[in-house]
């Protein structure tokens, strides 16, 4: 019980680090190409 | 091969959808026309521009709340569709301030990508008609399709005024139409006559004709508006003398300042006795969510993750909700009665004397919700290093994050006891530090100002509005914005810093035979240590410290942080209110330093990103940083040896 606690607990702080590099460290154009939102003029 | 990134176009001018709908076998695009909102500084654009889109922008009784474009969808009960733009106010397209050339640019299609609106909605105040005709006429030079929108026409059949619309719209040869924007009435006629002219013959053009005008132009222009206003509107029979009444009291410069100093003197003291019982309220909930968690959860890292993590950490911040929602009903009922600008007119004296800008009245004031708005609004200057200034000094007004961390210490630290019979001593510390922070202000601009911008002062010239009794729907909407975005706050960026700040509080465990709580051999405990020599001399503690790091995210993680850390180290003994556990670890001298730490503190990347934006340059929000450290450390350093001194 206590590896599946473990596993669900890190889970979470991998998905919280994950998040908090994505929306401070990750610029916004590239965040918008990466959603798709901007497309490429060649 | 180069590729470039660009964000989406614009939706095509109507101009080009009917070209491209001419041209057989191509897939029509949905006709969407594009109106623009023009008029003077606080006559209602943005009331209006919510009325049409459903929007739900900032709006408030002062000039230059609005500083950027906005755009929103409306749709028109035939299903015609339309994109508002709405822009800041301005008097001329004679751009002086860069708020003010955002508007100029949107007008004549000079924004990158865009092209001119096909129908400018001209926005005046039926009670302030004469100073909105000469910007009508200015506009009816850019030669696109216009629409003359009577907002707060109510009020000007309320005050008396007789306006003969017919006359005007012959005058100008526009339609006019009367609105009364936060009722949302005259919205549907205003929508009908914009899309008639949408689908009318000048909307086909996109082309556009102005040119800055000469001296002459202009009082040319300024007669024509005169004759036009002499010709159509006929001033009350009893001019409105409750507002100057009004003025004669809270102008006045020893009752008007007075009154402002016993008017914040009182917001504050609320803060603190009205919050208290809805604040009990939520600690009780956190507690009995921590209890079912213990009850819920076997022993083990999630429950640790859930309880002291997550609970302790945005508990602990979540707990100030009540009392940032008191500041700011208040400051937005003080704002809708228009007392805010009388507030600017009174502090222009003691802001010209530090050197600050008049105008930079409004921008100070917003950076009490948060630095953001504050540095934003500070385009409504046009001197750049006025500006550059007021965007300087804007961190350090009191920002709503400030709140938690200053509350968190006072609670803890000052006792909850009446003097002079009848004020909170905590309810004057707050009261004190709010003061403190825009005394650095002033100061700061000052040494900017008399020693290192040497420079005659620029005049200042703003239009009191008209008192209004507060929209009790504005009143409820803001205080409702400002909770959401407290709670979006808590459940986005502290949540995740909390999840990160407990996992380095409780990795790696112990080793074997390990003496001290587990947290002092965890990475948070490293990285503490690690500073303490830097900041012991400030009085600051390791934990103190680990606090410091994440909330460069938010400065209220410095409370969530506190609270995780706290809660880590002590396990499940540490229950209890964290002002209490703050009490029995820190010294008098400890909290003091910290509270002034955080007058000054710099720790906001999101303030620090929106300068570079502002400015283009990473040179001032470096230059922010720095100073902003530096006066911590020293003011904190001072607060600590001082404190110490005198035995606390």
């Amino acid at each position: 019980m206590s590896g599946v606690q473990a596993v669900i607990a890190y889970a979470v702080v991998a998905m919280a680090a994950a998040w908090i590099v994505w929306s401070m460290f990750v610029p916004g154009k590239l965040k918008a190409r990466l959603r798709g939102r901007v497309r490429l003029k060649r | 091969m180069s590729a470039e990134a660009v964000l989406e176009p614009p939706p095509p001018s109507l101009a080009d959808r009917l070209n491209t709908e001419a041209a057989p076998a191509q897939a029509l695009p949905v006709a969407v026309a594009r109106l623009a909102l023009i008029g003077a500084p606080n006559c209602g654009k943005t009331a209006l521009f919510n009325a049409l889109t459903g929007s739900r922008q900032k709006v408030a009784n002062y000039a230059g709340v609005t500083v950027e474009r906005k755009e929103g969808a409306v749709t028109a009960v035939d299903g015609w569709r339309a994109r508002v733009l709405d822009l800041p106010g301005t008097y001329s397209l004679r751009a002086r301030s860069p708020d003010e050339v955002v508007t100029r640019d949107a007008v004549l299609g000079r924004l990158a990508g865009e092209t001119p609106p096909d129908v400018l909605v001209c926005i005046a105040d039926a009670t302030n008609l004469k100073g909105a005709l000469r910007l009508v006429l200015e506009l009816k030079q850019v030669g696109r399709p216009m629409v003359l929108a009577m907002n707060m026409f109510d009020i000007a059949e309320r005050q008396g005024w007789r306006i003969d619309l017919e006359g005007l719209s012959r005058e100008l040869d526009i339609p006019v139409v009367t609105t009364v924007a936060t009722r949302r009435r005259g919205v549907d006629a205003l929508l009908a006559a914009a899309q008639r002219l949408a689908r009318g013959p000048a909307a086909l053009s996109s082309e556009v004709a102005w040119r800055e005008p000469g001296p002459v132009e202009l009082r040319t222009a300024h007669r024509e508006a005169e004759r036009i206003a002499r010709a159509c509107v006929a001033p009350p029979a009893r001019p409105d003398t409750l507002t100057g009444k009004l003025d004669g009291v809270l102008l006045h410069p020893v009752f008007g300042s007075a009154i402002l100093l016993g008017l914040l003197f009182l917001m504050f003291q609320a803060v603190f006795t009205w919050a208290q019982p809805l604040m009990d309220l939520i600690k009780a909930g956190f507690d009995q969510l921590g209890v079912l968690v213990g009850q819920t959860f076997p022993p083990g890292l999630l429950r640790s993750l859930i309880s002291e993590g997550v609970i302790s950490g945005v508990g602990s911040v979540l707990v100030f909700l009540p009392q940032i929602l008191i500041l700011f009903f208040f400051i937005i009922v003080l704002e809708d009665l228009g007392y805010m600008a009388r507030a600017a007119f009174l502090m222009d004296r003691v802001m010209g004397g530090a050197g600050l800008h008049g105008r930079a009245f409004i921008p100070l004031l917003s950076s009490f919700a948060c630095a953001i708005p504050g540095v934003m609004g500070a385009r409504v200057i046009d001197n750049r290093r006025d500006r550059l200034t007021t965007i300087l000094v804007a961190p350090l007004m009191t920002c709503s994050a400030r709140i938690p961390v200053y509350t968190l210490i006072i609670s803890a630290f000052i006792p909850n006891r009446t003097v002079w019979g009848f004020a909170s001593l905590q309810g004057l510390v707050m009261f004190g530090l709010y003061a403190a922070g825009i005394v650095s202000a002033l100061s700061v601009g000052f040494v900017i100002r008399k020693l290192f911008w040497r420079g005659a002062a620029e005049p200042f010239l703003m239009e009191l509005p008209a008192y209004k009794l507060p929209d009790p729907k504005n009143v409820l909407m803001g205080v409702w914005t400002r909770a959401k975005i407290f709670l979006t706050r808590a459940g986005t960026v502290i949540l995740a810093m909390m999840v990160l700040i407990w996992f380095l509080s409780s990795t790696p465990s112990a080793p074997p035979g390990a003496v001290g709580p587990a947290i002092n051999y965890s990475f948070a405990g490293m990285l503490g240590h690690a500073m303490e020599p830097l900041l012991a001399p400030i009085g600051f503690t390791w934990q103190m410290a680990v606090a410091l790091v994440p909330a460069m995210a938010a400065r209220e993680v410095a409370v969530a942080a506190l609270g995780t850390v706290y809660a880590v180290q002590g396990g499940e003994n540490a229950l209890g209110p964290l002002s209490g556990v703050l009490h029995a670890h820190w010294s008098m001298a400890s909290a003091l330093a910290m509270l002034a730490w955080f007058i000054f503190a710099p720790q906001c990347a999101s303030t620090l990103g929106v300068v570079k934006r502002e400015t283009n340059s990473w040179k001032w929000p470096a230059i922010m940083f720095a100073y902003m450290t530096a006066l911590a450390y020293v003011a904190a350093f001072a607060t600590y040896h001082i404190a110490r001194l005198a035995g606390a």
